[in-house]
């Protein structure tokens, strides 16, 4: 068990930088996932701290050591990767008492080791298989089954569910977080996903350019995104962005729609700024959250429907950008029913235009 | 009214014309292999009789004693020639495959300077015809006293296979991802043990089909065998064949004879390597 701290961190490939300067601290027995869209170098943060690859600048410490010139070896980590990598000489028992092995323990306490582990994920049936005659969903607890069996302090997956389709995806979820629970140890996890981000992570990292955009658990992020890339990369369907200007302490829409200032937030008058509301917040008449504090209506037409059960996603057009709004108890509505909307705005967000900053009090 | 083939029909006359296809194509591949062990086990007579003799009327191992005899009796040294082949060989080929496996690894792998040039000179010494390097190599070799030694051989054979085996050994390697070797770095390996333990047991297979490769173009080689060897200190079985050509006669049974013997370890070899190509290590540990 151990913490992870990342100091000034930069990664360079030849003149290119493409991780700059960040600090990340992760408690011990903390659950962090790093996000962002392809690119932002998430995965190369992740290979600084398995070792994978070298640092450029800056310092990783785990536990007490700082580990930066250590081989992956030394480092008492442990990975999943994207595509398993499991040995596929090796049956699932050998891939899995792989490192114990290595590491030279007896035999009979390799034996046990691998045991306990197979238990865990229920690999038990399949000791003697090749991972060749594994499904995927088996080959990926096969793969955290390798990472455990040996307890190392921290736990890093880079992308271990993207392989496996929907419903194995939500399953496989749970798994990981029941795991943590069971194990206990540190977890840095790498993912595009940002439902998977959500659901697991105690505290999520989100990533863009070689920067961190914010740190915060899953609900600050959710509703309090410091940025407009945060607010619409967090949160499904991605939050609604209007352009707006602030005349005599309004945000008004580009089409003269006026809109109280959300009570968080403060601009200079004639700032040109972005609103944003989520569709969580912008529901139909009827088809709503009990309101709570300011609400305004605005009337809109629907150009799209999508029936999602408990509720229905409606896109319609406000201010000459399409938005997406929610339906809870949904009726059938029919493409160009014009309905009246209520705006909860004290959970709406309003960020600087050109920085993209929120402007928050 | 038309008449319409059935689907079971159909299916069973596609097998037909499948497995005729297959029948014509193999009779073409293995005729004349039939027919060398055929002429080694009959008579000259026959082998020589026109219009052929397609139907053996007597089949004996005359031509095989008379290879294993004495000197005047069309016997030759086919033990030395074949224990020169055999050393030959295997030491071009294991030469060869070290050098292979160090270099298509490091193609494989690493970044360095020029590896596009160096790759493309490599495939270039492909495009020359081992003939066409008989002369110089055969001036080279006498000078500095290394003609008719097996020395001298290993080192043409080990030139010739470097660059072909390079290329399997690199492609097999690539098809391996690099995350496995990651992997085992992480659970504790060095650059090293991870290679042995995990990447050369998984490239096991290629390696052995580059091995086969190797092995089998020194073991048939004969245009540079037949220039850089003069005694029987050093012929090798190819180049043997030609003592059963004299002035006025050829020695066709004897040479059929030596033919067949020199088939059998290749088609052996094959055989053994083949079984563990289609074991054929499945590359599902990963993605599939």
């Amino acid at each position: 068990m151990a913490q992870v701290q990342l100091k000034n961190v930069v990664k360079k490939y030849g003149s290119l930088e493409v991780v700059h300067r960040i600090n990340l601290e992760i408690a011990d027995a903390e659950f962090v996932v790093l996000v962002g869209p392809s690119g932002c170098g998430k995965s190369t943060t992740l290979r600084m701290i398995a070792g994978l690859e070298d640092i450029s600048g800056g310092d990783i410490v785990i536990g007490d050591r700082v580990v930066n010139d250590l081989p992956p070896r030394d480092r008492n980590i442990s990975m999943v990767f994207q595509n398993y990598a499991l040995y596929p000489h090796m049956t699932v028992g050998e891939n899995l008492g792989f490192s114990l092995e290595i590491a030279k323990v007896p035999r009979p306490d390799i034996e046990r080791a691998v045991k306990e582990a197979a238990e865990i994920l229920s690999l038990t049936e399949l000791m003697d298989r090749k991972p060749g005659a594994l499904s995927g969903g088996q080959r990926q607890r096969v793969a955290m089954g390798r990472a455990i069996v040996r307890h190392p302090d921290v736990f890093l997956f880079d992308e271990p569910l993207s392989n496996l389709d929907a419903k194995l995806r939500t399953q496989m979820r749970v798994e990981i977080k029941k795991l943590h629970r069971k194990v206990g140890s540190t977890i840095v996890y790498v993912t595009h996903d940002q439902i998977e981000a959500m659901t697991l992570a105690d505290r999520i990292v989100i990533m863009r350019d070689g920067h961190i955009e914010q740190i915060g658990t899953p609900l600050q992020v959710f509703e309090h995104p410091v940025n407009t890339f945060v607010a619409s990369f967090i949160g499904s369907p991605p939050m609604n962005l209007l352009a707006a200007e602030i005349r005599d302490q309004k945000v008004v829409l580009q089409d003269g729609t006026a809109l109280t200032m959300p009570k968080a937030y403060a601009a200079q008058e004639g700032q040109k700024v972005m609103f944003g509301v989520r569709a969580d917040n912008m529901m139909p008449q009827g088809h709503s959250m009990p309101s709570a504090g300011n609400m305004q209506t605005v009337e809109m037409e629907v150009s799209l429907t999508e029936p999602l059960g408990t509720e229905t996603v409606l896109f319609a057009e406000l201010a000459g950008t399409e938005v997406q709004a929610k339906m809870l108890n949904p009726r059938p509505v029919s493409i160009g029913e014009r309905l009246v909307f209520e705006i909860s705005l004290d959970k709406c967000h309003v960020f600087d235009a050109l920085s993209g900053l929120a402007l928050t009090v | 009214m038309l008449h319409t083939v059935s689907a079971p029909n159909r299916k069973r006359l596609a097998k037909t014309a499948h497995f005729i296809g297959l029948f014509i194509a193999m009779a073409f591949i293995c005729t004349p292999g039939l027919w060398i062990v055929l002429n080694s086990l009959r008579p000259t007579v026959e082998i020589m009789a026109k219009p052929p003799v397609w139907i053996p009327t007597e089949l004996n191992l005359d031509h095989y004693r008379a290879i294993f005899g004495g000197l005047g009796e069309g016997g030759v040294p086919v033990l030395t020639y074949f224990r020169n082949s055999m050393i030959i060989s295997i030491t071009s080929t294991i030469i060869a495959l070290l050098v292979g496996i160090a270099g298509g690894y490091a193609f494989a792998r690493f970044r360095f300077k020029g590896k596009g040039a160096i790759f493309v000179g490599l495939m270039v010494t492909r495009a020359v015809p081992g003939v066409a390097l008989s002369l110089p190599l055969f001036i080279l070799f006498a000078r500095i006293g290394i003609i008719d030694t097996h020395f001298g051989l290993i080192l043409a054979y080990v030139a010739m296979n470097v660059p072909f085996t390079i290329w399997l050994v690199d492609g097999f390697f690539r098809q391996i991802p690099k995350e496995l070797a990651e992997a085992a770095e992480i659970d504790g390996c060095t650059r090293w043990q991870a290679f042995w333990r995990v990447e050369f047991p998984v490239a096991k297979s290629g390696i052995a089909s580059a091995g086969i490769f190797a092995f089998l173009t020194s073991w048939n080689e004969y245009a540079l065998a037949s220039q850089l060897t003069r005694s029987t200190d050093s012929k090798t079985m190819p180049v043997g064949l030609l003592d059963f050509t004299s002035e006025f006669t050829l020695n066709w049974g004897g040479m059929c004879a030596l033919a067949v013997l020199m088939i059998i370890p290749a088609l052996i070899l094959t055989f053994l390597v083949q079984k563990h190509l289609i074991a054929g290590l499945t590359f599902g540990g990963v993605k599939g």
